[in-house]
């Protein structure tokens, strides 16, 4: 089910919220709300829901053995077990065709035949989200953060919850397990209040901004073999702010939903595109995959100490992370190179300094990395790169829809020039004015309007 | 050890959220929200451009023949013996001129987009309209629609009437694209037009009608090709695009297994119920070809017409392929675009459909 169509606005979210605040027993309410976040993972396909149910099951078991356990050794076998189950599930579903694909074709050259069944395996929706988030859970246990699940209900309310189920953000257990022990028994004014205004805006930025932009893009991708170098410069500009509009409206729901619910959720995104640095760029985009990578992966493999290769390493995963697909290991190792870089050259204090230089340059840094994430193949990223620095060729008259070229331009406007919707909120402690309601509520019947055009996020093929 | 929990992006401070906590922003915004979506279904509803609610105060800014025909349906005094079936491309089929050959009453069917589902349940509305005193089918049958990427009309899926036959829960997506539809913004849209059309600029002009015997005449296109204004090699340069992507061109690559089930249900339900087929491969305009012919799509749509004749000859009709409108004699510029023929093409193919062939006949009329 999408967060913008008429069922999920219409009747799935009013039905939910409206029963789950007339619900007066707190386990009723954990349990209606694992209930209705099964509904709506099943509404996709009905067949994973038990998926989700295994993983659930396996992490909070695990996850009480850890606890029960005062041996280390044992403890940390129930880790790896759940290392093992949940990247055994995310492996299987998500990478095994391009493993497969890749082994036979290496065993190819020695004419072998196949050595691995190729076979087609629907990827779950969301299977990246869950598993990682699920791993989160078992980690924190195990080095003592937080402390395991109650009960079951209360687990599995948590693992679904379907405001980031498939998604993200990469919700915590640790950071809503406070608002699960003592669920507020009545909605509060400010949390409808901003349940509103993050949802409404999220809406706005992936119907009115990303769809559009997507519009015009798509058939430019496919096309990319007549494109002119200056049109492939506004795809792939269209697409970096196409990506950041979809995502970013994504978690800006899935915010604006945890605040109906009674529960704050982290922030993913905070203006990466006014980022100053490339470092400074993965402090703002995907925060809860980042931090995530970070603290499970980078800062174990030595993080500073051994900056290179966990850098190396981290991006790597990242990228595959992303997409079963060899351009997306390009894309991290790509940035895993640029954050290299980035260090070195700040030692020789070689980074701009003026703001808007800084800001261009990682934008056009960031943005030609999208080239090897939005394209299928590195056939179409070399072709489209080759485009992109035929210098000469960037002065032929181009042909490409104005409308585009206006939604490029209010999305560039909004992103660099005003404070995100998090920011308005949290850091500048914005109170909303009348004419936002007005504002907001002209561009929400706009979106509700536009409800039959729009299509899936990209995130959720991730 | 790091651990995540000096990370986290706890809630913010309470004290700022001054005027977050009063009830003046949510209460204002679902207000306006609420208002201005109910103004919206009132006006589309109302002015109802799409002809699909009944409203009828306006005349609708675009001509519904789903509707038109279902109303001409209810209002036939003598039930037909022949029916003409298919797509856009049959819809101006003059019943009279097969009523003429055959001497029977006929009533035109047909409806746009109309693949081998909405054939079956333009047939099987009829049958369970008229029931046996249909003896004869006459149907425009498009290879190009034995394609899985073809979808069902969404136009069509309005109308439950047709759709029961075919899908399942017709009136729940009746009611549910009703709905929605009165929440776009393409409705709202042609809703403003019209209110401006027929209110502002008192234009009460028509693009296009139905006669009672179910024929649709596109009265605006007429009336431009009639005073020389209609330039048919620009519709042709616009309409071979659309065309491509209405029938999903670049995904066929085989015929749909669904759509031929689909197909020889229909042929079943005829030879069940005593009805001769006639069928027929409406032909496109010259300049198509070239376009949209390579290999694989020559292979497909040859493999499609084989099994159309075979199909329809084992069902004891007559299958005739006016792929080429050269096929029955018809004029190579006598259409609206690149799929759709005037009357004048139209009344010649069927004329020629009803021309049974033979080694010792040739022209020789039934």
């Amino acid at each position: 089910m999408l967060f913008p169509s008429y069922v999920f606005i219409f009747i799935f979210a009013p039905a939910v919220l409206t029963t789950y605040w007339l619900i007066r027993n707190d386990r009723l309410r954990k349990l209606w709300l694992a209930i209705a976040s099964y509904i709506f993972y099943a509404y996709w396909d009905w067949r994973f829901s038990s998926l989700l149910l295994i993983i659930t099951i396996v992490n909070y078991a695990a996850a009480l053995q850890i606890v029960k356990s005062a041996d280390r050794k044992t403890r940390r076998r129930w880790l790896i077990f759940t290392c093992i189950v949940n990247l055994g599930i995310l492996g299987f579903f998500k990478y095994y065709m391009l493993f497969a694909a890749t082994l036979n074709h290496a065993i190819g050259w020695f004419s072998v035949g196949q050595l691995l069944p190729e076979w087609t395996i629907i990827l779950p929706i969301g299977v990246s989200f869950f598993t990682f988030q699920a791993m989160s859970y078992s980690i924190d246990v195990y080095r003592g953060d937080v402390e395991p699940a109650r009960d079951f209900i209360e687990f599995a309310a948590y693992k679904a919850l379907f405001p980031q189920l498939i998604a993200g953000p990469i919700v915590r257990y640790i950071e809503v397990v406070d608002t699960f022990r003592s669920l507020p028994k009545k909605i509060s004014t400010e949390n409808i209040n901003l349940g509103f205004y993050y949802f409404s805006l999220g809406l706005i930025r992936k119907v009115l901004i990303a769809d559009r932009i997507a519009r015009y893009t798509d058939p430019m991708f496919l096309g990319y073999s007549a494109l002119l170098p200056l049109e492939s410069w506004i795809a792939i500009i269209g697409y970096s702010l196409q990506l950041y509009y979809d995502f970013s409206g994504y978690s800006l729901m899935a915010i604006g939903l945890g605040h109906f619910l009674g529960f704050t959720f982290p922030q993913n995104f905070n203006s990466p595109y006014q980022a100053v640095s490339i470092s400074d760029f993965w402090r703002r985009w995907h925060m809860t995959l980042s931090r995530w990578l970070r603290d499970y992966l980078y800062i174990p493999l030595g993080g500073r100490n051994n900056r290179a290769i966990a850098l190396a390493v981290t991006m790597f995963l990242g990228g595959l992370w992303h997409g079963a697909a060899w351009t997306f290991v390009a894309w991290g190792i790509y940035h895993a190179i640029l954050l290299e870089l980035h260090h070195r050259l700040k030692n020789f204090k070689w980074i701009p300094r003026n703001v808007i230089w800084a800001r261009f340059g990682t934008f056009m840094l960031v943005t030609i990395g999208w080239v090897f994430f939005r394209p299928p193949t590195f056939e179409v990223s070399f072709v489209m790169l080759g485009k992109m620095f035929d210098l000469p060729g960037l002065f032929q008259q181009i042909s490409v829809n104005p409308k585009l070229v206006l939604v490029i331009l209010i999305a560039l406007v909004w992103e660099m020039c005003y404070p995100n919707a998090v920011e308005i909120v949290r850091v500048r402690k914005l109170n909303p004015q009348k004419y936002w309601i007005f504002v907001l509520a002209v561009l929400t019947t706009l979106c509700i309007l536009q409800l039959s055009y729009s299509g899936p996020f990209l995130y959720f093929q991730f | 050890m790091q651990t995540s929990k000096d990370n986290i992006d706890r809630s913010a401070p309470q004290e700022y959220f001054t005027d977050w906590k009063r009830n003046g922003f949510w209460k204002g915004f679902v207000t306006l929200l609420i208002s201005f979506l109910v103004i919206n279904v009132l006006i589309n509803v109302i002015v109802d451009p799409y002809d699909i609610y009944n409203v009828n105060l306006l005349p609708p800014w675009e001509f519904n023949p789903f509707q038109a025909k279902l109303t001409f349906l209810d209002k036939l005094d003598t039930p037909p013996n022949v029916l003409i079936i298919g797509s856009s491309r049959v819809v101006s089929v003059d019943p009279d001129v097969i009523t003429d050959i055959t001497g029977k009453p006929c009533f035109n069917m047909a409806l746009t987009k109309s693949g081998p589902a909405f054939n079956l349940a333009q047939l099987k509305l009829a049958l369970h309209k008229f029931g046996s005193s249909i003896d004869t089918v006459v149907v425009g049958v498009e290879v190009l629609t034995f394609n899985a990427a073809y979808p069902i009309s969404s136009q069509g899926l309005l109308y439950p009437q047709y759709t029961r036959y075919i899908v399942e829960h017709p009136y729940a997506i009746a009611i549910g694209d009703r709905l929605t539809l009165s929440l776009s913004t393409s409705q709202l849209l042609y809703s403003l037009n019209s209110i401006y059309k027929n209110l502002i600029m008192r234009d009460s002009s028509v693009v296009a009608d139905c006669s009672p015997n179910g024929k649709i005449n596109y009265i605006l296109i007429d009336s431009q090709i009639a005073d020389g204004s209609y330039n048919l090699d620009e519709k042709l340069k616009t309409h071979i695009q659309h065309l491509i992507e209405a029938y999903h061109i670049d995904d066929f690559q085989v015929l749909d297994e669904e759509c031929m089930s689909q197909w020889e249900e229909f042929l079943d339900i005829c030879v069940e119920n005593g009805i001769k087929v006639y069928a027929f491969e409406p032909p496109m305009h010259d300049s198509v070809w070239p376009v949209i012919s390579d290999d694989k799509f020559n292979e497909v749509y040859e493999e499609g017409i084989r099994y159309l004749d075979r199909t329809v000859t084992e069902a004891g009709g007559v299958f005739r392929d006016f792929s080429h409108v050269e096929s029955f004699g018809g004029d190579p510029d006598g259409f609206y675009d690149s799929v759709h023929q005037r009357p004048s093409n139209l009344d010649k193919m069927i004329r020629e459909l009803f021309v049974v062939p033979g080694p010792e006949s040739e022209g020789e009329s039934e």
